[in-house]
């Protein structure tokens, strides 16, 4: 069952366009990775899914109907949008903050019931800031700020979720926390996730399919394998690559070759290979 | 501020001892124990009878419309700061001051009379001017896809430029009229009767009610325009919403005491500081802390020069700015250590 579709969306700044004709489907319980270079358009066509860009043509649909004839609220119920910024200068608490994500449920008035409460707690602590509640957000590490967003996204149980670059500015332990979580999320939960990410071998890990933007549309979409080739991270980045496999879990490996550097396109030999296997599981990190 | 409910309790309290020293401060001046007395309806009370019609004709219906006025302000600037998530923006940001400026300018300089529950003609013209100014600013700062709090701010500015110029302009071609004008934009709590006090009950309750049934969206406001979308906030109705009950707060205000300055912006700071920054608490307790502030500036606005007595408004601002910059001084040195 297709859980979110965009059907020929297009999107300009007045006369500038930005997306040209956007079609992609996207199911229930997978994780789909959005790439591309910087300017691209992974943020506007993420906002546009979920209605924080009116698109200039073509529509968006959740559960085959169009999201402009959702309510802002019934909309909010039915995706969580993580932005990459937003205002920190409030003395609201983290706990103040979550509590927030349960209003598309509660309504305006209504103090939050018992469940709703239960959803809070739970959110902190699948996030780990269940001890850290009561702090002010002016006082969060730029780690634990996005923890945070990402709690208050939980906390919204949408089944759809939408993660604009929840990995920068993190630190790499925080980087696989921040992606494994999600990943499981969507496995368990049967959540659709969308997430923007600016590094192609997590996104190989991470993604159960890859989307890759490039001049306004979309040059691809597929698996890792499909996706992540030589000529087409030359298109859209304009770099040269070599992709090998990853020397555990298989997956496509992007080496860039930077410019003037011939060693990193050979073969790694077996001492290298054997360096590189006794680093710590992938599956094993994020089950932590 | 983990139990809101006991500071606000205790503000309540606050209220209550400076609306009893409000009752016994005056050109006359009348004993505690006799109005306490009266206030629990004791036959006893020593007051005279004079004593009593000062206490129930000038002393109560002044006492009670500057805890209305003080309440207001405070409630409207709650409303304005998360509006424009500035800690800068006061009931006047938009216009609703100079709008009523001219509206007293032009009431005074054509002669237009008439009354409504009790308000005067200028008063009428006052809220009216400035209800009209905040309705084009408005109009003016929310045209276009991209309207946002900048541009209203920006055209808040602009508009009251140029109001403030027509008034000025109106004034300089009228010169007799200029100190009736300024007196009254000085702000005063004197002459308001019961017909005043009723209608600026209702204003207030309107504005605040609105206001405060908002808490929840003012939170969520606070994270910026995008969160506040995908957790499911209309932008455009709660924009609405929140000018229209800020401004009916702020028209409360402005019918029963013209434009009175700084009470709007430092209320809901030192709220704050007590509270914290949720609305369901900030609201309330800025509500009464601007009341106290009123309060108090209205005793010394009687006393200072009795049987004379200077305008309040001008007080608000001698009295607040003090207290707000040691305030100030107290927050940074809390920040940094």
């Amino acid at each position: 069952m297709t859980e979110l579709r965009s059907k020929d969306l297009s999107f300009s700044y007045s006369t500038r366009l930005i997306l040209n004709r956007i079609s992609m489907e996207m199911k229930a319980g997978e994780v789909v990775v959005l790439l591309g270079a910087n300017g691209a358009g992974k943020t506007t066509l993420l906002q546009s899914l979920c209605r924080q860009l009116r698109p200039s043509a073509g529509n968006v649909q959740v559960a085959d109907r169009d999201i402009s004839l959702f309510t802002r609220r019934s909309l909010a119920r039915s995706i969580a949008f993580m932005p990459q910024h937003e205002n920190r200068q409030s003395e609201l608490t983290v706990l103040d903050v979550v509590s927030l994500g349960r209003a598309p449920h509660t309504g305006w008035w209504l103090p939050l019931s018992a469940k709703d409460r239960e959803v809070v707690e739970d959110s902190l602590r699948a996030t780990g800031l269940a001890g850290h509640r009561e702090r002010q957000i002016t006082q969060l590490s730029g780690g634990e700020w996005r923890r945070m967003i990402l709690a208050r996204a939980l906390a919204q149980d949408a089944p759809i979720l939408l993660l604009d670059e929840p990995t920068a500015g993190l630190d790499l332990k925080y980087q696989f926390d921040v992606l494994a979580r999600v990943r499981r999320l969507a496995k368990e939960r049967n959540w659709v996730v969308v997430v923007t990410l600016h590094d192609l071998n997590h996104a190989a890990m991470f993604g159960d399919r890859l989307a890759l933007l490039a001049e306004r549309s979309l040059i691809a979409m597929g698996t890792a394998r499909e996706v992540l080739t030589p000529s087409l991270i030359q298109q859209a980045f304009d770099v040269s690559v070599t992709v090998i496999d990853h020397p555990i879990n298989g997956t496509p490996f992007v080496v860039p070759m930077y410019p003037g550097d011939s060693t990193v396109a050979t073969e790694p030999d077996a001492a290298t290979l054997s360096d590189v296997a006794t680093l710590p599981d992938v599956a094993e990190v994020s089950d932590e | 501020m983990k139990y809101p409910i006991f500071t606000f309790a205790a503000t309540i309290i606050l209220l209550l001892i400076l609306a009893v020293t409000s009752l016994v401060s005056g050109a006359v001046s009348i004993s505690m124990v006799g109005v306490l007395q009266w206030i629990v309806g004791l036959e006893s009370s020593s007051l005279s009878e004079t004593e009593k019609t000062i206490l129930m004709q000038l002393r109560l219906p002044r006492v009670i419309t500057a805890c209305l006025v003080g309440s207001s302000l405070g409630v409207a600037g709650v409303g304005f700061q998360g509006l424009f998530r500035n800690p800068l923006a006061d009931p006047y940001v938009i216009g609703a001051s100079s709008g009523a400026g001219l509206g007293v300018t032009l009431a005074v300089v054509l002669g237009f009379q008439a009354s409504l529950m009790g308000l005067s003609g200028i008063a009428i013209a006052a809220v009216a001017g400035s209800l009209l100014a905040v309705a084009i600013v408005f109009s003016i700062g929310s045209i276009g896809r991209g309207s946002s709090a900048l541009t209203l701010l920006l055209a808040g500015v602009a508009v009251s430029s140029m109001i403030n110029a027509i008034a000025s302009l109106l004034m300089y071609l009228n010169d007799d009229s200029v100190v009736v004008i300024l007196a009254w934009l000085m702000g005063s709590l004197a002459g308001n009767d019961w017909g005043v006090v009723l209608a600026t009950t209702i204003s207030t309750l309107i504005g605040f009610g609105i206001l405060w049934s908002m808490s929840r969206p003012l939170d969520l406001f606070l994270l910026g325009d995008v969160t506040s979308q995908s957790l499911g906030l209309d932008l455009l109705r709660f924009r609405i919403l929140l000018v229209a009950g800020s401004s009916i707060a702020t028209a409360a205000a402005v019918a029963s005491a013209g434009i009175i300055g700084f009470v709007g912006l430092i209320a809901p700071h030192i709220a704050r500081r007590m509270v914290g920054p949720r609305h369901v608490w900030l609201l309330p307790v800025s509500a009464c802390v601007g009341a106290a502030i009123m309060m108090v500036a209205d005793v010394f606005a009687r006393t200072i020069v009795a049987p004379a007595e200077l305008p309040v408004g001008i007080l608000t601002a001698l009295l607040g700015c003090p207290f707000f910059l040691i305030l100030l001084k107290a927050r940074h040195e809390s920040t940094n250590g």
